[in-house]
Parts: structure tokens; C-alpha cells; sequence
């Protein structure tokens, strides 16, 4: 009886951490999909796959949009950043105008590691209508799968 | 009454049966007992004259032409044949494997990849795929800058509380010192 009940713990326990897991960035996850089907954000997917074992190496997803046609994204944003902090292992946040923005978040999710960027364009690019024409705010989610957390100091 | 040439074949026999025949005669024998016409007081002998001549016939013709005898394959050319078989199956597996190495220059590692506008899904082939990772590279090294420059900071702030502490820490051994040498000079 004993034995069942630790078996069933140990259980539970490990199902409660990998549904955890794909908890982590549910707000942001579930925003970026959404934007898949919104008219007018950009969304661009690549796939990368290791040439030798053929299996997948990282999944880029960038989501670009301006301002001026979806008003509320960027705050749609904020709020799934400020929703998924909790669970991240790595928060970079910048302040501006006097507002505190998430600029790079970082997630474990079972073997793959996630991140997370926010970046104002316009900053890098000012002026560039051809690297602005889909927007000025980037959303960029990294995956990397099968990864192993090396130094990054070189 | 006999014939005469019974009387004659009759002798003959007799002497053939001792071993007196020459050959001529013994051709005789043959020729009077191979017609189908004989005599029966002699026709019990025509079987014996028809192995005679067909059982001598055939081991004459056995002594003249000698069946060949069986020649065992020399143990070295049967495995020289097994060697060469070996060496053409591999010959085959590995033009045939050569034909898979070309299937990695058809290997897309960007298979999949897709772009969205206007909600309009559409797939990217390789070549624009390609292009697409210089600019994803770019992005990686952003985010890396990012934690790059964080972490430099938080690590900036780590020395410098270190500092601070190495400086007081100093200050307390001057402290003490300085304490020590006091109470010298006053019991003197």
C-alpha cells in the first residue's frame, strides 16, 4: 500500500514537472500562434536540421508588426511576458521611457531550451523602410532542441 | 537327317566350349546363331552367342575408350572462386551504398520552413531558406549580445562588490592594527 502510494507520487510528481514544462510560455506561445492568423504581422518559420543525424537542430520563429496597424499587440506582448516571467531561468528586462520592457527571456522545456526576444527596430534601423516594411517591433522565439548549456564566455 | 553345315556349326562348338576356336570360326558362331531361322536342336545356344558378342563387343569398346575418372577440385581453386565471390558482392554493396552518399546532396535542412502573410501560409524553398539563416544568425547573435552585455554588467557589479569588500576588509586589519599600537604606546 505503501509502495503504491510513493509509486504514485513519484508519478505525479514527475507529470506535474513536465507539464510545467509546457506551461512555461503557454502566454507566449499561444500569442505567437495567434498571430499566424492575424492579416497584417509577418511571420516567418525556419526549420534547421542537423545534415548528419537529420534531426532537428533549432526552430526560429520571428513575428514582426508596427505600431500603427496593431495597436494592442505590443501590449498583448508585454502582458504574456510579465504572465510567463515566472517560469523563466533568464530575464533581461531594459527600461525606457521610463517603462520596464522585457527584452530576453530564457526557458528550460524538457530537453530543449526556449528563448524569447522583444526588440524595437527602429532603434537599429531608423529610417530603413525596406528592413521596416513588415514593422518595427520584433518578437523572436529561438528552440533548441537536444540542448546542452555550454560556456558562453568562450 | 542333318545338314552338313549343322554337322560343321556342331564341331564348331564343341571346340569353342574347349577354348580350340580361332577367330574366323568364332565369327562363324556368330553369324550362323544371329539368323532368326535356326535349327532347334541349336537354338538354345543363341542366347549364349548374343552376350558373346554384344558383352565382349561392349567391353571392347570400354578398353578402347576408358571412362574419364572423377577429378576432385583442388581445395585452393574452390576457395579461390569463394574469394572472388566475396570480393564481387562487396564491389556491389558498395557501388550501390555510393548511390545513398549522392542522396545527402539532396538533404534540405530548412524542409518545413514557411512564411505568413496577410494569414497566407506559403512554403520557402531551400535557396530562400538559406538566405533566411544569415538573417537568423544575426538574430541568434543579438540575443547572445544580449546576455552577453547582462551578464557583463551583473558581473561588473559582482567585482565591484568584491572590491568593496576587499577594501573593508583592509580597513579592519588597519583598524586593528591601529588599535594594537595604541595600546603599546599606552602601557609604555
Amino acid at each position: 500500500m505503501k509502495t503504491r502510494n510513493l509509486i504514485l507520487t513519484a508519478a505525479l510528481l514527475l507529470a506535474g514537472s513536465w507539464a510545467g514544462d509546457l506551461l512555461a510560455q503557454a502566454n507566449l506561445n499561444a500569442l505567437m500562434k495567434k498571430c499566424e492568423s492575424m492579416e497584417k504581422v509577418s511571420v516567418d518559420v525556419i526549420y534547421d536540421k542537423d545534415r548528419k543525424t537529420k534531426k532537428p537542430v533549432k526552430e526560429v520563429t520571428t513575428i514582426t508588426f508596427s505600431k500603427k496597424d496593431n495597436p494592442k499587440l505590443l501590449d498583448e506582448f508585454l502582458n504574456a511576458f510579465r504572465k510567463d516571467k515566472e517560469a523563466a531561468y533568464k530575464v533581461i528586462e531594459s527600461k525606457i521611457d521610463g517603462k520596464v520592457i522585457p527584452s530576453f527571456y530564457r526557458f528550460a522545456a524538457g530537453t530543449s531550451d526556449i528563448s524569447f526576444s522583444l526588440d524595437d527596430l527602429n532603434k537599429k534601423y531608423n529610417g530603413n523602410e525596406y528592413l521596416l516594411r513588415n514593422g518595427e517591433i520584433q518578437v523572436t522565439k529561438i528552440e533548441r532542441f537536444d540542448f546542452k548549456e555550454e560556456s558562453e564566455w568562450g | 537327317m542333318k545338314s552338313d553345315e549343322y554337322i560343321y556349326i556342331e564341331n564348331l562348338l564343341e571346340r569353342f566350349f574347349e577354348g580350340e576356336t580361332s577367330n574366323a570360326e568364332e565369327q562363324e558362331l556368330y553369324a550362323f546363331f544371329a539368323r532368326p531361322d535356326l535349327p532347334e536342336h541349336l537354338r538354345g545356344y543363341k542366347p549364349v552367342f548374343g552376350y558373346f558378342e554384344t558383352g565382349i563387343a561392349g567391353e571392347v569398346e570400354e578398353g578402347r575408350n576408358p571412362s574419364k575418372p572423377v577429378r576432385k577440385k583442388p581445395f585452393l581453386k574452390r576457395w579461390l572462386w569463394m574469394g572472388m565471390a566475396v570480393a564481387a558482392s562487396l564491389l556491389l554493396f558498395l557501388f550501390l551504398n555510393k548511390g545513398d552518399g549522392g542522396k545527402d546532396d539532396e538533404f534540405n535542412p530548412y524542409a518545413g520552413s514557411y512564411i505568413i502573410r496577410g494569414g497566407v501560409k506559403t512554403e520557402i524553398p531551400e535557396e530562400v531558406a538559406r538566405k533566411l539563416d544569415r538573417v537568423i544568425r544575426e538574430i541568434e547573435k543579438k540575443q547572445y549580445e544580449k546576455e552577453r552585455l547582462a551578464l557583463r554588467s551583473l558581473r561588473q557589479y559582482e567585482k565591484t562588490m568584491d572590491n568593496i569588500q576587499t577594501k573593508e576588509d583592509e580597513v579592519e586589519r588597519f583598524e586593528s592594527d591601529i588599535e594594537r599600537l595604541e595600546r603599546r604606546y599606552k602601557d609604555k
